[in-house]
């Protein structure tokens, strides 16, 4: 139980927060439109595979 | 104690996520889906962290997540997050897939290593629902 609330404070609450903060920091408080949310996801999709692509390519399978 | 767990509930389950106002629904979905991948790709990195840390006793010195259970937290994530970049409507019922997956094909090292940040990752889908 201690290590669900610990997991859940400590992990989940700031990923949910952080993506509008970052957004409105780096846009002088505005909000995202379709399009800005749209292209984010296709990076956040790229930057994900790109990582584990590289992953792959340090551990060879034997 | 117990006080503390349940503070800990209701701000948990009090800061459930919305998309921003200006989006439409499409963009409200697309969203999500980001915030999905998102979760996904902390797992991933968790993951590969993990896999990095060596842990001896007991000798020889071993990753304290193997290879092979890093594996499966990769490919299943790319495949996770393929699905969803083609069909973002998608992300729920993709990402509850994949982290079930996930969870039922680690060993049992796999799963005490991972079993903090799976619960994370289902909490964040949870509060995106």
């Amino acid at each position: 139980m201690q290590a669900l609330i610990l997991a859940i404070l400590t992990y989940a609450t700031p990923i949910i927060t952080k993506a509008i903060g970052d957004y409105r920091a780096a846009h002088n408080g505005a909000m995202p439109t379709d399009a800005d949310i749209i292209g984010t996801l296709h990076a956040n999709v790229q930057a994900g595979n790109s990582q584990w692509a590289a992953w792959l390519a340090a551990h060879p399978t034997p | 104690m117990k006080n503390l767990v349940l503070l800990s509930l209701v701000f948990a389950l009090s800061t459930c996520a919305k998309a921003p106002p200006t989006l439409t629904p499409t963009g409200a979905r697309a969203w999500q889906a980001n915030e999905a991948v998102l979760a996904i790709n902390q797992l991933q990195e968790a993951a590969i962290a993990m896999n990095e840390i060596q842990v001896c006793p007991p000798a020889p010195c071993h990753p304290l997540l193997s290879l092979a259970n890093t594996r499966i937290v990769g490919n299943t994530a790319v495949a996770a997050r393929n699905a969803i970049d083609q069909a973002p409507a998608s992300w729920g019922a993709t990402t509850q897939t994949a982290l079930t997956q996930i969870a039922m094909q680690l060993d049992a090292a796999g799963k005490q290593v991972l079993a903090a940040y799976l619960t994370a990752a289902n909490a964040v889908l949870f509060s995106l629902r």
